[in-house]
């Protein structure tokens, strides 16, 4: 590359024949920076991915602990449609073991739980059909399964009373 | 005016630089995140990525730098790599656009007005040694006139396909073009007037 006697676009032109022919060498160790770097990368990233799945844990974890915070009740709200109908089932197996008359509307008169009871089958009946809210149900179901309850423990009574 | 021994943007007339052919296996192997075969890549394209990225940037740190952040996102998306065009081709391309996005990011020289660019890179005097140093000439352009000049003159893109790196216009690319020229023109110039 000579700039005497030549023309300046000449001599540019010879400038970039000769950046574009050279071949400068990178750094021998580049690669090993690259792999290091690369391997560092790698590193945050997996760090990133665990901190990332461990944040989701604390949040699930905080977001239940939250929600059991403002639950009405610690303990499950009770299904008691589901419970007056096991305890009436329980009822009428404690009734037909022991040839006890049935807890049905055609013997209400013989007590008086068991005339309520018919009372209150007769207010969910209307309940239903009225298409009432689920808000009017429940106060009604948790009637008859107090019902039951308390005419399962005077069967009960009535029982041991019997084997006495 | 190309003067790159890889002359076609494809990449496939000669057997050198970005234009080597690579085995399949050795693609097939790297995108199984495979670092054996990233480290046979480096060994076949280090050398033109490195060339390429010292001609855009003009400074060895930069370059090392570029060749790095290239090879780093090499490794992280060459499963995305279909084989539409051949992998030296790809590759060069990837050099670019990451020194073409370093020049972006450098504030200094996000300005789009030619003449504001060379005004600002005027001041430096170059001695009748840097005057025969053809790097060091180049490094008297501000870094997008070289940057423009490299990809044009050298490795043989077009206007417009350096407009839309860049995000300008043909015209952008032809005005920077012909002041870089003339620049270096000039620098070429001055001994003769002072001898």
């Amino acid at each position: 590359m000579t700039r005497t006697n030549a023309k300046p676009i000449e001599v540019v032109n010879a400038i970039l024949q000769h950046i574009g022919d050279a071949q400068p060498q990178p750094p021998t160790d580049l690669w090993t920076r690259i792999e290091a770097a690369h391997g560092v990368r790698s590193r945050r990233r997996r760090l990133r991915r665990l901190a990332a799945g461990g944040m989701f844990c604390v949040a699930l974890a905080g977001a239940v602990a939250l929600r059991s915070l403002h639950a009405p009740s610690a303990t499950p709200e009770i299904d008691w449609q589901a419970r007056a109908q096991a305890l009436e089932l329980q009822l009428l197996a404690m009734q037909h073991e022991n040839h006890v008359a049935v807890a049905t509307a055609a013997n209400f008169d013989a007590d008086p739980a068991t005339g309520e009871l018919a009372e209150i089958d007769r207010r969910l009946q209307a309940a239903y059909e009225h298409q009432n809210p689920v808000s009017q149900l429940v106060p009604l179901w948790k009637r008859r399964s107090e019902l039951l309850d308390a005419l399962i423990a005077a069967r009960r009574e009535g029982l041991t009373l019997t084997r006495i | 005016m190309n003067r790159s021994a890889n002359s076609d943007m494809s990449g496939l007339d000669t057997f050198s630089g970005f234009a080597q052919i690579i085995e399949a296996s050795v693609l097939a192997r790297a995108q199984r995140g495979d670092m054996q075969a990233f480290a046979t890549l480096y060994a076949r394209f280090g050398q033109p990525c490195y060339g390429l990225a010292l001609r855009l940037t003009g400074n060895t740190a930069q370059a090392e730098d570029l060749v790095q952040e290239v090879f780093l996102k090499l490794i992280e998306t060459i499963r995305s790599y279909r084989g539409d065009a051949p992998f030296g081709a790809w590759l060069k391309r990837m050099t670019a656009n990451a020194a073409i996005d370093q020049l972006r990011r450098n504030k200094r020289f996000v300005d789009a007005d030619p003449e504001a660019m060379f005004a600002s890179a005027g001041a430096v005097e170059a001695n009748s040694a840097q005057k025969l140093d053809a790097a060091a000439l180049l490094q008297r352009l501000p870094p997008r006139a070289r940057a423009v000049l490299v990809l044009h003159e050298l490795e043989g893109y077009t206007h417009a396909e350096i407009a839309k790196l860049f995000g300008q216009s043909e015209s952008y690319s032809k005005s920077i073009l012909a002041r870089g020229l003339q620049r270096l023109h000039a620098t070429v110039a001055e001994p003769q007037a002072e001898t």
